[in-house]
């Protein structure tokens, strides 16, 4: 929810209208969770939950899924996978990878033992789309989080954006 | 004029800050919770000049906001769900003896079995109190309507509290852009606080006595009348609204392309933006259709639906709560009327979306093709109220 | 209060439905040489008809005019010194 909140609002910076959702079933730490961002030059008046996306972005490699994952994404979108190694390839969509946990490792990104990969995969989303700037999602970053922490996170933004790298 | 990414709850927070909020009585239940989570770091971080009373259930809510309220205080609180019902006889005290405040309801499903997803069954069961009661499409119109909630309420024609609904999750957890009015802008629009009594003062009160069986009829009377005044309040509020900030909601009801249109779409709440999506793709396929956004439920805007459905030949009637073995609830409201001005006019109920089932332009339009195939081929509707259980 | 609105709202005034010590089918009568002095009967008395007059002698004093004959203060009354007789 966090990661969604700070792309919402990076669109935002960058003169677009977006729109957050929460998927809860069981909001824990560790549990799978889900969030969708609509992002829109112009304002988005639906409300509903249900979205079949453009762009996937799975924190965590492995809750991922290929059946669900690419099911659920368009035809032609693109799928963001943090991982230390390739997974089952789409013929139907473009897939990225990052590894987001060595980032977060090399950074010290942890929090009561997990490491904070959301911040990374924002960096990778930033270059893959090109939809919201990388300056506009630092931006973002430095409003929702403070001190220390804020810059650390800025780091970790950017070297995901810079290490993002297509699937052959 | 500051332009944030906030969720439903926050901008509740937000609107309150804007309101010059006196107490603010705290108890959490989901989906409401994070609006008093964070009204609690604005009061304590000095933003909001209120005081917060955590209190031990939410019938204690509200009698502390209400206690406050008759002695002066401008009073908040919110709940969801079982939150509410619990609220439910304080409801009919802070209405009866005409105490202004505002409450805001996240909508949520009632149990049993467990539930916590959104649908309007806990706001509808409010109908009778005697609050007024708005309901809110998107998050900016969450903080115009507590903004202009305080005014309408604390008007002298009204005197009575009102209820603002939410959409759970659907609105209050979805984040958009909101803008934020700056308090210089609103400084004429909030007024000191006013109502028609203060049981604090010097003067030696008592409230709720004993009547007669005429008096008390006559102040129930009132109450209705009352009701039927702030029809005019709201209007004008949200007319002086527009010129401060730009935005206004039609006052009781929005009618969106309900001109001339052969077919009307009457709904309340956040999935009205869904049907004005589905409205403008239909009206580019031919098709003419209008939305009647109910932004009011109570005063129910009698004379918006009459405006708007003359000359309709079918209308189609979403509601997001049932009253069991009879109809959806605004169903019910627009039947009556509907028929007091014609016999010919066809009307449907929907009932979807309850516990949480998500209803999106793809159900709204399958409704819709449905209904116009039946009124258009047949003439007639099958079945006047449909439940439209959702999961394919 | 100026609104125009029919409120539920009334001022506390003595004998609005007459004087209502006729109804009384039993009398309190205070002892007061066991009398305390400590205005329990005062505080329970649910018609204000007990008033404290202060004096040594005479610590508290029931309006027959409004005593309904309810009994409450003789039950409260911590040393018994209130007694309901026949009228």
């Amino acid at each position: 929810m966090t990661a969604a909140n700070i792309l919402a609002r990076a669109a935002c910076l960058a003169g677009l209208w977006s729109q957050t959702y929460p998927f809860f079933g069981a909001e824990r730490r560790g549990a799978p969770v889900s969030a969708s961002v609509r992002i829109s030059k112009d304002r988005i008046r639906s409300k509903y939950i249900y979205i079949q996306p453009d762009v996937a972005i799975v924190l965590d490699h492995k809750l991922y899924n290929p059946v669900n994952i690419y099911q659920s994404v368009k035809e032609g979108g693109i799928v963001i996978i943090n991982t230390p190694f390739k997974v089952v390839k789409s013929y139907k969509h473009k897939v990225f990878y990052i590894n987001a946990n060595e980032i977060a490792r090399k950074l010290g990104l942890f929090f009561a033992g997990w490491s904070l990969v959301n911040m990374p995969m924002l960096g990778a989303f930033s270059k893959v789309t090109g939809l919201v700037g990388l300056e506009h999602v630092i931006q973002s970053v430095r409003e929702y989080i403070h001190g220390e922490l804020a810059e650390l996170n800025v780091e970790a933004v950017k070297l995901a954006y810079n290490e993002v790298y297509e699937d052959e | 004029m500051v332009i944030k990414v906030l969720t439903g709850n926050y901008t509740v927070a937000e609107a309150v800050r804007l309101s010059n909020v006196d107490l603010i009585t705290a108890y959490p239940i989901t989906p409401q919770t994070t609006i008093v989570e964070r009204l609690s770091e604005l009061v304590e971080g000095g933003l909001i000049k209120a005081r917060l009373v955590r209190v031990e259930s939410e019938f204690s809510a509200l009698a502390a906001a209400y206690g406050a309220a008759s002695c002066g205080a401008r009073a908040f609180t919110a709940t969801s769900s079982h939150g509410l019902l619990f609220m439910h006889e304080m409801l009919w005290w802070v209405a009866g003896s005409r105490v202004p405040m505002v409450l805001a309801v996240v909508t949520r499903a009632l149990g049993p079995p467990w539930n916590i997803w959104n649908e309007h069954t806990d706001f509808m069961g409010q109908r009778d109190c005697g609050w007024l009661m708005a309901f809110a499409e998107n998050n900016q119109e969450i903080l115009d309507t507590i903004i202009q909630l305080y005014r309408i309420t604390e008007d002298e024609a009204v005197y009575l509290p009102g209820i603002l609904g939410l959409d759970g999750f659907l609105l209050s957890h979805a984040s958009e852009p909101v803008d934020i009015p700056d308090e210089d802008v609103l400084k004429d629009f909030i007024k000191p606080r006013s109502q028609p009594y203060n049981m604090c003062s010097d003067d030696v009160l008592t409230m709720g006595n004993l009547p007669m069986a005429e008096e008390a009829m006559m102040m129930r009377y009132d109450i209705h009348k009352s009701i039927e005044a702030a029809k005019n309040v709201i209007n004008e509020v949200d007319e002086e609204y527009r010129k401060l900030t730009g935005r206004s909601y039609g006052g009781l009801a929005e009618c969106y392309r309900c001109n001339d249109s052969k077919y009307l779409i009457i709904a309340m709440g956040g999935w009205v933006g869904t049907m004005k999506d589905v409205c403008d793709e239909l009206r580019d396929e031919g098709y003419d259709v209008g939305v009647l956004k109910i932004r009011f439920f109570r005063p129910f805007p009698h004379e918006d639906l009459v405006r708007a459905i003359s000359g309709v030949k079918g209308i189609l009637v979403f509601d997001r709560s049932a009253s069991l073995g009879s109809l959806g609830h605004i169903h019910a409201e627009v039947l009556a009327r509907a028929y007091m001005l014609s016999n010919k006019v066809i009307v449907k109920g929907v009932i979807t979306g309850l516990g949480g089932v998500d209803v999106g332009p793809k159900e709204v339009r399958e409704i819709f093709m449905r209904f116009v195939k039946d009124v258009d081929e047949d003439g007639q509707i099958d079945n006047i109220s449909e439940w439209v259980l959702g999961g394919g | 209060m100026s609104s125009t609105h029919k409120l539920p709202i009334s001022r506390p005034a003595i004998g609005v439905v007459g004087k209502t010590g006729y109804w009384r089918l039993k009398r309190p009568e205070v002892n007061y040489v066991k009398c305390i002095k400590c205005g329990i009967c005062w505080l329970y008395c649910p018609d204000s008809s007990i008033n404290i007059l202060g004096d040594p002698s005479k610590y508290v004093e029931v309006d027959y005019n409004y005593c309904k004959g309810c009994g409450i203060c003789s039950n409260v009354c911590p040393v018994k010194a209130i007694t309901m007789t026949e009228e």
